[in-house]
């Protein structure tokens, strides 16, 4: 029963919070550019990275046989839900995942080309990368476009059994959440929760992992 | 680097022709956005700078024709590899869209200290799009050389888009574990497959964009510099909205050349390519007898195009006819 978690792209302490609570069995990697782990080549963040960092991971600890469930947090959920589509896990829990409100293509450009402004202006982001820590750089999102077309396309390819969390920091309307959870192609259970800690989220995905196993 | 390389360029429509390609006068690797961008650089480095914006797979030395004829109107002229091609630095994977649009904000504001003006193919004409439209600050005018961005169909996510992801997910993993890329025998294979792919280029063009294209491999043979993760990128939303919130965004004064023949990679129709010249506010111009690639098919034509658009964009700053 392998279990991976892809923790939120720019957290400050990469995957250190979640390891402190999860149980001692899950990977927890602190990806590039986070915690321990170097910057990418590039200096440069996308999904990418994460995608391949969960896929050699689940291969190497699953054996291809032991059940395998992948976490993606935040910004890493579309990771995850990648990694899902291509067939690197059995479940999928997506942790503030279902992205924001979705916005007019207009809207998406303005946002799109404010990041890459805001990256621009900020000397720490441009400048050579750090060895370790967080780098800067990363808190910038991966500037990934979506849409509710999109999204439920997408989704609705992934036929693996799927628990989406959704906590305070979640930027789902409430509204939306019960459609969009109903936009995966297989069994999914959603669940909203009144905080946001890692012990909290890792409980209700344990409780899950028991009940569907 | 003066010398002139003199190449049989034979030209559609006008076969008994040499025309002498003009190697760079200056070239420089120069450190921005975390990596390394190649310049090759025509004309007086203190006159208006024009940067010049080479397509996928291609590389700078694809204005070795274009870009000594753009200096000799009063230009710093320079061609850059983008990041993943030619001798710039690696990529991580294909989702650079935005990285690259930073490397050229960046190499503007920082290295060149200047607004450009861009002359941009294919490819490099959406990145000149993202530039002109997020920093607007950074370009004076935009020359568009068949770089509309493509047609609506080629948005639309792929039928199996899990197999898609897998199928990537199998060369990227390839490509970072098996380190294994094919090595063509000689520099005349490779412009063979390039013109199997583009057969509207002439032998010499062919031969002359594999040859700065390609470096030797481990095993002795020859390798394309492009970056192989440049095809390899996550599913995400591209429309042809979105691409026209890109292009509205545009205010600077813009030059659309488009050929008029049948090519690899020029697939619009010209009622999409009418209204993404409408989006960008574009005046227009076609050069009959030419395909994807018509600042090579015909450079005078292109020239022209570009003179006459300077000749209102900037008449002010212009110091040579």
């Amino acid at each position: 029963m392998t279990v991976v978690l892809l923790h939120d792209l720019g957290d400050p302490v990469g995957g250190a919070r979640w390891r402190s609570a999860a149980p001692p069995d899950w990977i927890v990697p602190d990806l590039p550019g986070h915690g321990s782990t170097p910057a990418t080549r590039t200096g440069h963040y996308d999904p990418m990275s994460a995608v391949a960092i969960a896929r050699w991971t689940l291969a190497r600890e699953s054996h291809g046989t032991e059940t395998s469930t992948l976490v993606g947090v935040g910004h890493n959920a579309h990771a995850a839900l990648v990694g899902a589509a291509g067939g690197d896990c059995d479940r999928l829990v997506v942790v503030d995942g279902l992205w924001g409100p979705w916005r007019s293509p207009a809207e998406e450009i303005d946002a799109f080309y404010a990041m890459i402004r805001a990256i621009a202006a900020d000397p720490a982001a441009t400048a050579p990368r750090p060895a370790s820590g967080l780098d800067p750089r990363a808190t910038y999102g991966y500037g990934v476009m979506s849409s509710a077309r999109f999204a439920q396309r997408f989704w609705s390819s992934i036929d693996q059994p799927v628990l989406a969390i959704e906590t305070p920091r979640s930027t789902t309307p409430s509204a939306e959440r019960v459609e969009r959870a109903a936009w995966f192609g297989g069994a999914h259970t959603l669940i909203e929760l009144d905080a946001a800690d890692p012990a909290t989220v890792v409980e209700a995905i344990q409780n899950w992992r028991a009940a569907s196993t | 680097m003066n010398e002139q390389e003199a190449v049989g360029f034979e030209n559609p429509g006008d076969h008994d022709r040499t025309f002498p390609l003009r190697e760079p006068d200056r070239t420089e690797l120069v450190a921005v956005n975390r990596t390394e961008l190649r310049l090759w650089c025509w004309g007086d480095p203190t006159a208006a700078p024009v940067l010049l914006l080479h397509g996928a797979y291609d590389h700078g030395r694809m204005f070795d024709d274009l870009a000594p004829r753009v200096a000799a109107l009063g230009y710093h002229a320079i061609a850059l590899d983008f990041r993943g091609h030619g001798d710039s630095g690696p990529l991580d994977s294909g989702f650079a869209w935005a990285l690259l649009h930073l490397d050229l904000a960046l190499l503007v504001r920082d290295l060149v200290g200047t607004a450009v003006g861009v002359i941009a193919h294919s490819f490099g004409g959406g990145q000149a799009i993202g530039l002109a439209g997020a920093f607007p600050e950074s370009v004076r005018w935009l020359v568009v050389i068949d770089g509309l961005g493509p047609p609506p169909d080629a948005f639309a996510p792929p039928e199996d888009l899990r197999g898609a992801i897998r199928t990537n997910a199998a060369r990227t993993d390839r490509i970072l574990f098996d380190r294994h890329r094919r090595e063509w025998p000689s520099v005349e294979d490779m412009a063979a497959y390039r013109r199997s792919q583009n057969p509207r280029l002439t032998p010499e063009w062919a031969e002359h964009l594999a040859r700065h294209g390609s470096r030797r491999g481990p095993g002795g043979g020859y390798v394309w510099k492009a970056d192989p993760m440049f095809g390899l990128a996550v599913p995400s939303e591209f429309t042809v909205e979105l691409l026209a919130e890109e292009q509205v965004r545009v205010r600077c004064p813009v030059l659309v050349v488009t050929g008029t023949e049948h090519d690899t990679w020029r697939d619009l129709t010209a009622a999409q390519e009418a209204e993404r010249i409408g989006w960008l506010r574009a005046r227009h111009v076609t050069l009959p007898g030419t395909g994807h690639y018509v600042h090579l098919e015909d450079p005078e034509g292109t020239m022209a195009a570009i003179r006459a658009f300077l000749d209102e964009a900037e008449h002010d700053r212009r110091t040579a006819p």
